[in-house]
Order: C-alpha cells, then sequence, then structure tokens
C-alpha cells in the first residue's frame, strides 16, 4: 500500500508557474471558502413535508464577502503580523487555500468502492488524471455522469483516465454513503475508481465547492501532478446534444497535443459540497 | 355545479402563478443587476431541489414581508429544469407562500453567466446578491434571517 500524505498540499510549491506571486500564505484568510450542509434533493417530497424537522439538524458555514469585510480583512492582516506563525498555522488547518491552475495536486489515499485504496502516486505511469468530485445525490452530478464515462473511455487509453472523488458527509447526505456509492458505480458500471473523502480532508484541499467540480492534472517532470483546468465538463448540464463548448476534452486534447488548456478555468452551477457542523 | 365553481376558481389560481413565473435568458436578467437607482435588491438564485436554498427560503419571504413599503426588491432566480416549473416549482411557491418576484432562468450555459452575476460565485448554490448601486454583498450559501436582514438594513 502507498502511504502518501500531502506532502505538496500545505505548502505552496516553488517550482508552480504562480509559485512566486502565490507564495505569500495570506490568500488564506481571504479564501473564505464555506460548504454548507445540504440535503438531498431527489427525495423531494419527502424533505418537502420535513422541512422543519429535516433543516434543525443542518447548519452550514457560508463563502461572504462585503464591502465592510474588506476592511476587516484588512485588519486580519495585521492581525497576522502581530500574532505571526501560530496563527498562520491555525488559519492553514481550518481553511487551505483553494487550489489554482499551475499548482501542485495534493496526494490522497481514499477507498475505493471495491474495497481497495486508490492514491494519486497509484497514477505515476500516466500522464494525466481527471480527478471529478462528484456524488450520486446531486442532479447536475447525474445530468453529467454519462459524459463522464464517456470521457474516460475516450482518453484512458491516451492517459488521462478519470478517478470520481465523492466528497459529502454520508449523515447530510445518506443517498451519499459508501454503500450508495457501491451500488451506483455498480448500475453504471463505472469503468473508474469512484473513492469516498470519508475525512473530508481531501476536497477543501483542492478549494471544491460544489459536485460537480473537476481539476484536471498532468504529470510533470518532477513526477508530480499538476492542475492544468478547472471547472466544468461542458457547457450544457442539461442537455449533451446542445454542447457547444466540450471544455474538459478540449483540455485534455490541448496537453496531449503538448498544448495549453484554453480557457483554464470554467464555472457550473452544482451542489454545494455538504458536511456536518 | 358544486364542483365546477371551486375547479374554475383553482385554474385561475394556477394561471396566476404560471403567470407570475417567467421564462428568462441570462440577457433578460442582466439589467436587474446592474440598476443605479435608489432601491435595495436582493436577487436569490435557487431551485426546488437544493435543500440549503429551501432552508433559507422562509427568511427571504419574512425579509420580502418587511421590507414591503420601502425601496427593496426582491427576485428569486429559480434554476429548474423548465420541465419542472408546473410540477414542482409553482407547488413550492404556493406551499411557502412566496409573494417576491420568481423568475426561472432557462439558460444552461452557466459558465458564461456566474462570472457576470458575482466573480466571486464558484457556481454552488444557494447564492444570493444584495445590493444598492455600488454597496454590494455576495452570498455563496445559506443565510440566516438575521444576516439577510443586516445586508438589507445596512444599504438603506
Amino acid at each position: 500500500m502507498i502511504i502518501s500524505l500531502p506532502e505538496s498540499s500545505r505548502a505552496r510549491p516553488s517550482n508552480s508557474p504562480k509559485g512566486e506571486d502565490r507564495a505569500n500564505p495570506l490568500p488564506v484568510f481571504y479564501n473564505n471558502k464555506g460548504e454548507t450542509a445540504e440535503g438531498i434533493g431527489q427525495s423531494y417530497l419527502a424533505f418537502y413535508n420535513n422541512v422543519t424537522a429535516y433543516y434543525s439538524c443542518i447548519r452550514g458555514n457560508e463563502q461572504r464577502t462585503t464591502n465592510n469585510e474588506q476592511n476587516f480583512k484588512h485588519m486580519k492582516k495585521r492581525i497576522f503580523g502581530i500574532f505571526g506563525m501560530a496563527l498562520f498555522a491555525v488559519s492553514l488547518m481550518a481553511q487551505p487555500a483553494a487550489l489554482q491552475v499551475g499548482d501542485k495536486a495534493p496526494s490522497f489515499n481514499l477507498l475505493n468502492v471495491d474495497g481497495e485504496y486508490v492514491s494519486l502516486s497509484d497514477y505515476s505511469d500516466q500522464k494525466g488524471v481527471v480527478l471529478i468530485f462528484t456524488c450520486n445525490h446531486c442532479p447536475y452530478a447525474v445530468a453529467w455522469e454519462d459524459r463522464i464515462i464517456a470521457l474516460h473511455h475516450r482518453f484512458a487509453d491516451e492517459g488521462f483516465p478519470v478517478v470520481a472523488i465523492n466528497p459529502n458527509d454520508s449523515v447530510v447526505v445518506p443517498a451519499d454513503s459508501y454503500t450508495e456509492m457501491q451500488k451506483r458505480a455498480r448500475e453504471k458500471g463505472f469503468p473508474f475508481p469512484y473513492l469516498l473523502d470519508a475525512e473530508q480532508d481531501i476536497y477543501p484541499l483542492y478549494g471544491a465547492t460544489r459536485t460537480p467540480h473537476i481539476y484536471l492534472l498532468e504529470r510533470g517532470e518532477d513526477g508530480g501532478f499538476y492542475v492544468r483546468y478547472i471547472g466544468a465538463l461542458d457547457n450544457n448540464y442539461r442537455e449533451a446534444h446542445a454542447v457547444t463548448e466540450t471544455y474538459l476534452a478540449d483540455a485534455i486534447t490541448a496537453l496531449l497535443k503538448g498544448e495549453d488548456p484554453d480557457p483554464t478555468e470554467t464555472r457550473a452551477i452544482g451542489c454545494t459540497i455538504k458536511k456536518q457542523d | 355545479m358544486n364542483i365546477t365553481l371551486p375547479a374554475i376558481v383553482l385554474l385561475f389560481f394556477s394561471l396566476s402563478l404560471s403567470a407570475q413565473v417567467e421564462m428568462i435568458g441570462f440577457e433578460d436578467l442582466r439589467p436587474e443587476l446592474e440598476k443605479e437607482d435608489d432601491t435595495v435588491r436582493v436577487i436569490n438564485f435557487w431551485a426546488t431541489w437544493c435543500a440549503p436554498c429551501v432552508k433559507e427560503m422562509p427568511y427571504f419571504v419574512k425579509a420580502h414581508e418587511k421590507y414591503r413599503d420601502q425601496k427593496v426588491k426582491f427576485l428569486l432566480v429559480n434554476l429548474d429544469m423548465p420541465s419542472n416549473l408546473e410540477e414542482l416549482v409553482l407547488p413550492f411557491m404556493e406551499r411557502f407562500n412566496i409573494q417576491a418576484k420568481v423568475v426561472l432562468l432557462d439558460d444552461p450555459d452557466a459558465n458564461r453567466w456566474i462570472p457576470v452575476v458575482d466573480q466571486r460565485w464558484t457556481g454552488a448554490i444557494p447564492a444570493t446578491v444584495i445590493y444598492k448601486r455600488n454597496l454590494r454583498t455576495f452570498v455563496e450559501g445559506t443565510l440566516t434571517f438575521e444576516e439577510l436582514d443586516g445586508y438589507i438594513s445596512d444599504k438603506l
């Protein structure tokens, strides 16, 4: 078994293309990425009828920024200067900065639906990895599911296999439990690993906020994996035939040609990643 | 006769609800995000399948009621599938007694419009913009009533 703990995840790699200007750890404070505890959307009527009971047990953090808060953040900057490294260390543990394109990807070692552990370093013989934070319950994740499978079939042999990670807490969303993941993987015949971020400590390292949230990684000359594209699979979650921009496939194709992806970041509506308080 | 009257009333009621929810593209929504008048605008992105959106909806209903006589406008931008308007969205509005304006944003090319709504929005919902001219708050995640109330009142 390969033990791979975040050799890269806590510190900004100096060999990252954007290393210099992102070396200052202060953005950690700015990066107030929050996750909101969310329930299941699919059993709509069920939760509908139990709205009060349902919500009394969940509570979330939010990402919020206002004009006033900008001032507060400047204040935080000063506090940082005063309290120094101790505060920095605490903040790093609490809120890692979201990865940017060019950053080194944090490693992981997570349980797959087949009972085996899968690590990023298991893919050291590949050109890269298509890392997708996704889940069972989210209507957007479901809408893109078949296209994710097709993308794996198209690019796995060319060196860019898919690795899916479910980041959700199964107490908040029972439909995203390990057993349900196994069931879903079996029903759909997932040709790629479907891993559970059981401790919910991997998705914050990447800065994933929603499902699906895609990180295209390419193996660098040093053997590490680097983020080359972040975002959506394409520009129409609803209907595959109405897609006019195949962002992810284009990004992989560019990498296969030795070119840089363009765009390197896209956004899509998605379900908030769910965690307990 | 006994059945006809309630049926007609029901029909009119559902028609009036339908009329309340316009399906729009992002270009129709865009002006609502860029007003320069002295009204505070609260624009919330939500869907019926999104539990945290459902959780905070009563706070929007309450705030809408509270600020009814003041210069505050609410717009609830629904992101359900257009095909679910009748079956899910309208009953939801009835159930939560939503009087504020609701539109269904029928524009799946979200990468184009998410950053226009707010550069900080990663795409997770709920998301809320509260602004008056250049006073602007953006929240990705659920709000409490107190937070929502505060973000509105500090702009009045």
